[in-house]
Protein backbone atom coordinates (compact mmCIF):
# COMPACT_ATOMS: atom_id res chain seq x y z
CA UNK A 1 0.00 0.00 0.00
CA UNK A 2 1.20 3.47 -0.74
CA UNK A 3 -0.06 6.81 0.43
CA UNK A 4 0.86 9.07 -2.48
CA UNK A 5 -1.58 11.76 -1.45
CA UNK A 6 0.01 12.99 1.77
CA UNK A 7 -2.27 15.88 2.58
CA UNK A 8 -4.64 17.03 5.26
CA UNK A 9 -7.57 19.39 4.87
CA UNK A 10 -6.99 22.93 6.09
CA UNK A 11 -8.89 23.36 9.39
CA UNK A 12 -9.97 26.83 8.20
CA UNK A 13 -11.15 26.34 4.60
CA UNK A 14 -10.88 22.55 4.01
CA UNK A 15 -8.47 22.99 1.07
CA UNK A 16 -6.02 20.09 0.95
CA UNK A 17 -2.58 21.02 2.27
CA UNK A 18 0.15 18.71 0.90
CA UNK A 19 2.91 17.96 3.38
CA UNK A 20 5.96 15.80 3.96
CA UNK A 21 6.28 14.12 7.34
CA UNK A 22 10.10 14.24 7.37
CA UNK A 23 9.98 17.99 6.77
CA UNK A 24 7.31 18.44 9.43
CA UNK A 25 9.72 16.82 11.88
CA UNK A 26 12.40 19.38 11.03
CA UNK A 27 10.00 22.19 11.91
CA UNK A 28 8.85 23.15 8.42
CA UNK A 29 5.36 24.61 8.15
CA UNK A 30 3.10 24.03 5.17
CA UNK A 31 0.79 26.75 3.89
CA UNK A 32 -2.73 26.46 2.59
CA UNK A 33 -2.88 27.63 -1.03
CA UNK A 34 -6.30 29.15 -0.46
CA UNK A 35 -6.22 30.97 2.88
CA UNK A 36 -2.45 31.06 3.60
CA UNK A 37 -2.87 29.42 6.99
CA UNK A 38 0.28 27.49 7.92
CA UNK A 39 0.30 24.13 9.65
CA UNK A 40 3.17 22.60 11.56
CA UNK A 41 3.87 19.87 14.04
CA UNK A 42 3.71 20.96 17.66
CA UNK A 43 6.80 20.31 19.76
CA UNK A 44 4.89 18.09 22.20
CA UNK A 45 4.02 15.58 19.44
CA UNK A 46 7.40 15.62 17.74
CA UNK A 47 8.81 12.77 19.84
CA UNK A 48 5.88 10.44 19.15
CA UNK A 49 6.00 11.06 15.39
CA UNK A 50 9.78 10.66 15.35
CA UNK A 51 9.60 7.32 17.18
CA UNK A 52 6.88 6.03 14.86
CA UNK A 53 8.86 7.03 11.77
CA UNK A 54 11.88 5.14 13.11
CA UNK A 55 9.70 2.05 13.64
CA UNK A 56 8.35 2.39 10.09
CA UNK A 57 11.88 2.56 8.67
CA UNK A 58 12.80 -0.52 10.73
CA UNK A 59 9.84 -2.38 9.25
CA UNK A 60 10.86 -1.41 5.71
CA UNK A 61 14.46 -2.54 6.14
CA UNK A 62 13.66 -5.70 8.08
CA UNK A 63 14.67 -8.74 6.11
CA UNK A 64 12.10 -11.43 5.43
CA UNK A 65 12.99 -14.47 7.49
CA UNK B 1 8.36 -30.12 6.91
CA UNK B 2 10.42 -30.09 3.75
CA UNK B 3 9.76 -32.67 1.09
CA UNK B 4 13.00 -34.44 0.37
CA UNK B 5 11.74 -36.85 -2.27
CA UNK B 6 12.42 -34.46 -5.15
CA UNK B 7 15.54 -32.84 -3.90
CA UNK B 8 19.09 -33.77 -3.23
CA UNK B 9 21.24 -32.26 -0.59
CA UNK B 10 24.98 -32.46 -0.98
CA UNK B 11 26.71 -30.87 1.93
CA UNK B 12 25.28 -27.39 2.35
CA UNK B 13 24.30 -26.99 -1.32
CA UNK B 14 20.66 -27.59 -2.17
CA UNK B 15 20.09 -29.19 -5.55
CA UNK B 16 16.48 -29.77 -6.49
CA UNK B 17 15.97 -32.85 -8.58
CA UNK B 18 13.69 -31.88 -11.44
CA UNK B 19 14.19 -35.13 -13.29
CA UNK B 20 11.53 -36.94 -11.31
CA UNK B 21 7.93 -36.87 -12.45
CA UNK B 22 5.65 -34.18 -11.09
CA UNK B 23 2.14 -33.15 -12.01
CA UNK B 24 1.76 -29.88 -13.87
CA UNK B 25 -0.40 -28.32 -11.14
CA UNK B 26 2.39 -28.67 -8.58
CA UNK B 27 4.96 -27.09 -10.88
CA UNK B 28 2.79 -24.06 -11.64
CA UNK B 29 1.30 -23.60 -8.20
CA UNK B 30 4.54 -23.72 -6.20
CA UNK B 31 5.87 -20.28 -7.34
CA UNK B 32 2.35 -18.78 -7.11
CA UNK B 33 1.94 -19.99 -3.54
CA UNK B 34 5.37 -18.56 -2.68
CA UNK B 35 4.37 -15.16 -4.15
CA UNK B 36 1.06 -15.23 -2.32
CA UNK B 37 2.81 -16.02 0.98
CA UNK B 38 5.22 -13.12 0.40
CA UNK B 39 2.29 -10.73 -0.13
CA UNK B 40 0.54 -11.96 3.00
CA UNK B 41 3.73 -11.48 5.03
CA UNK B 42 4.07 -7.87 3.81
CA UNK B 43 0.43 -6.94 4.41
CA UNK B 44 0.44 -8.59 7.85
CA UNK B 45 3.54 -6.62 8.79
CA UNK B 46 1.85 -3.35 7.80
CA UNK B 47 -1.35 -4.17 9.68
CA UNK B 48 0.62 -5.12 12.79
CA UNK B 49 2.57 -1.86 12.55
CA UNK B 50 -0.63 0.20 12.33
CA UNK B 51 -2.23 -1.51 15.31
CA UNK B 52 0.92 -1.44 17.41
CA UNK B 53 2.18 2.08 16.81
CA UNK B 54 -0.74 4.14 15.49
CA UNK B 55 -3.43 2.79 17.82
CA UNK B 56 -3.73 2.12 21.51
CA UNK B 57 -5.70 -0.78 22.83
CA UNK B 58 -8.41 0.09 25.31
CA UNK B 59 -8.52 -2.89 27.64
CA UNK B 60 -11.90 -1.93 29.10
CA UNK B 61 -13.78 -1.75 25.84
CA UNK B 62 -11.41 -4.11 23.98
CA UNK B 63 -11.15 -1.64 21.11
CA UNK B 64 -8.28 0.14 19.43
CA UNK B 65 -8.25 3.91 19.71
CA UNK B 66 -6.04 6.10 17.51
CA UNK B 67 -3.00 7.81 18.99
CA UNK B 68 -3.49 11.53 18.60
CA UNK B 69 -0.94 14.21 17.83
CA UNK B 70 -1.19 17.96 18.11
CA UNK B 71 -0.51 20.29 15.23
CA UNK B 72 -0.43 24.04 15.18
CA UNK B 73 -2.17 26.34 12.74
CA UNK B 74 -0.89 29.89 12.25
CA UNK B 75 -2.92 32.50 10.47
CA UNK B 76 -2.72 36.23 10.11
CA UNK B 77 -5.81 37.97 11.53
CA UNK B 78 -6.70 41.55 10.65
CA UNK B 79 -7.56 43.63 13.66
CA UNK B 80 -10.43 45.80 12.43
CA UNK B 81 -10.11 48.22 15.33
CA UNK B 82 -6.63 49.22 14.16
CA UNK B 83 -5.53 51.22 11.16
CA UNK B 84 -3.59 49.61 8.27
CA UNK B 85 -0.43 51.43 9.26
CA UNK B 86 -0.43 50.24 12.87
CA UNK B 87 2.05 47.63 14.03
CA UNK B 88 -0.54 45.15 15.29
CA UNK B 89 -2.98 45.66 12.40
CA UNK B 90 -2.27 42.05 11.34
CA UNK B 91 -1.56 39.75 14.24
CA UNK B 92 -0.50 36.13 13.96
CA UNK B 93 -3.02 33.87 15.62
CA UNK B 94 -2.00 30.32 16.51
CA UNK B 95 -4.49 27.60 17.20
CA UNK B 96 -3.98 23.90 17.84
CA UNK B 97 -5.78 20.97 16.37
CA UNK B 98 -5.44 17.29 17.02
CA UNK B 99 -5.44 14.55 14.45
CA UNK B 100 -4.63 10.84 14.51
CA UNK B 101 -0.98 9.94 14.06
CA UNK B 102 -2.07 7.60 11.25
CA UNK B 103 -2.95 10.61 9.07
CA UNK B 104 0.63 11.83 8.76
CA UNK B 105 2.53 8.54 8.57
CA UNK B 106 3.66 7.90 4.97
CA UNK B 107 2.40 4.36 4.62
CA UNK B 108 3.96 2.56 1.71
CA UNK B 109 4.75 -0.95 0.69
CA UNK B 110 5.31 -3.01 -2.36
CA UNK B 111 3.67 -6.27 -3.27
CA UNK B 112 4.15 -8.93 -5.88
CA UNK B 113 1.79 -7.98 -8.70
CA UNK B 114 3.02 -10.19 -11.53
CA UNK B 115 4.54 -13.66 -11.58
CA UNK B 116 5.76 -15.22 -14.82
CA UNK B 117 6.62 -18.90 -14.80
CA UNK B 118 8.59 -20.16 -17.77
CA UNK B 119 9.60 -23.77 -18.26
CA UNK B 120 9.55 -26.51 -20.86
CA UNK B 121 7.89 -29.68 -19.73
CA UNK B 122 8.25 -33.15 -21.07
CA UNK B 123 4.97 -34.96 -20.63
CA UNK B 124 5.76 -38.42 -19.34
CA UNK B 125 2.28 -39.68 -18.56
CA UNK B 126 -1.34 -38.60 -18.73
CA UNK B 127 -3.95 -39.82 -16.35
CA UNK B 128 -7.60 -38.90 -16.22
CA UNK B 129 -10.42 -39.20 -13.80
CA UNK B 130 -14.14 -38.72 -13.99
CA UNK B 131 -15.48 -35.91 -11.94
CA UNK B 132 -18.20 -36.67 -9.43
CA UNK B 133 -20.63 -34.25 -11.03
CA UNK B 134 -21.05 -35.95 -14.43
CA UNK B 135 -19.96 -38.92 -16.51
CA UNK B 136 -19.02 -36.87 -19.56
CA UNK B 137 -16.77 -34.58 -17.65
CA UNK B 138 -13.35 -36.13 -17.75
CA UNK B 139 -10.39 -34.36 -16.38
CA UNK B 140 -6.82 -35.05 -17.40
CA UNK B 141 -3.79 -34.77 -15.21
CA UNK B 142 -0.51 -34.19 -16.99
CA UNK B 143 2.55 -35.61 -15.36
CA UNK B 144 6.02 -34.86 -16.53
CA UNK B 145 9.39 -33.42 -15.81
CA UNK B 146 11.06 -30.17 -16.62
CA UNK B 147 12.96 -30.56 -19.89
CA UNK B 148 16.72 -30.71 -19.80
CA UNK B 149 18.64 -28.07 -21.69
CA UNK B 150 22.06 -29.28 -22.74
CA UNK B 151 24.97 -26.93 -23.13
CA UNK B 152 28.25 -27.84 -24.74
CA UNK B 153 31.28 -25.78 -23.93
CA UNK B 154 34.27 -26.10 -26.20
CA UNK B 155 37.71 -25.30 -25.01
CA UNK B 156 39.58 -24.89 -28.32
CA UNK B 157 43.04 -24.73 -26.79
CA UNK B 158 42.73 -28.15 -25.17
CA UNK B 159 40.24 -29.72 -27.57
CA UNK B 160 38.04 -30.68 -24.68
CA UNK B 161 34.27 -30.80 -24.70
CA UNK B 162 32.22 -30.36 -21.60
CA UNK B 163 28.58 -31.28 -21.64
CA UNK B 164 26.29 -29.87 -19.03
CA UNK B 165 22.61 -30.60 -18.73
CA UNK B 166 20.32 -28.69 -16.43
CA UNK B 167 16.62 -28.31 -15.79
CA UNK B 168 15.36 -24.78 -15.58
CA UNK B 169 12.20 -23.43 -14.08
CA UNK B 170 12.37 -19.68 -14.66
CA UNK B 171 10.23 -17.55 -12.37
CA UNK B 172 10.05 -13.80 -12.96
CA UNK B 173 8.60 -11.85 -10.08
CA UNK B 174 7.57 -8.21 -10.49
CA UNK B 175 6.74 -6.14 -7.47
CA UNK B 176 4.92 -2.83 -7.57
CA UNK B 177 3.32 -0.33 -5.20
CA UNK B 178 -0.16 -1.04 -3.99
CA UNK B 179 -2.80 1.63 -3.42
CA UNK B 180 -4.03 2.03 0.13
CA UNK B 181 -6.71 -0.49 1.06
CA UNK B 182 -10.26 0.88 1.03
CA UNK B 183 -10.57 0.32 4.78
CA UNK B 184 -7.59 2.55 5.58
CA UNK B 185 -8.72 5.17 3.05
CA UNK B 186 -12.14 5.28 4.74
CA UNK B 187 -10.56 5.67 8.18
CA UNK B 188 -8.24 8.43 6.92
CA UNK B 189 -11.14 10.24 5.25
CA UNK B 190 -13.24 10.01 8.42
CA UNK B 191 -10.41 11.31 10.59
CA UNK B 192 -9.59 14.15 8.18
CA UNK B 193 -13.19 15.31 8.15
CA UNK B 194 -13.25 15.40 11.95
CA UNK B 195 -10.36 17.87 12.30
CA UNK B 196 -11.52 20.64 14.59
CA UNK B 197 -9.28 23.56 15.58
CA UNK B 198 -9.12 24.56 19.23
CA UNK B 199 -7.59 27.76 20.67
CA UNK B 200 -4.14 27.56 22.23
CA UNK B 201 -4.16 27.81 25.98
CA UNK B 202 -2.04 30.77 26.97
CA UNK B 203 0.30 30.03 29.86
Amino acid sequence: MINKDQSIPCPVCQTKIPFDTHQLLTGVQFSCSNCSAAIGLSTESKKLVEETMVKLEDLKTKKVR
Amino acid sequence: MADTTNSESQGSAFKPNFSSELNIESLISAPLIAASKANVAMVTGQARFLLEYCFEKNEKTNTHEPKMITMSLSKGIINSSKNPGDADYIRLETINFTLPLLCIIPLSSIAVDKVTIDFDMEITSVTSYESESGILEKRAILNGKISNSSQENTDSSKNQYKSQSSSKLKVNVNAGPLPLPLGILTILDMYNKAIQPSPVEKK
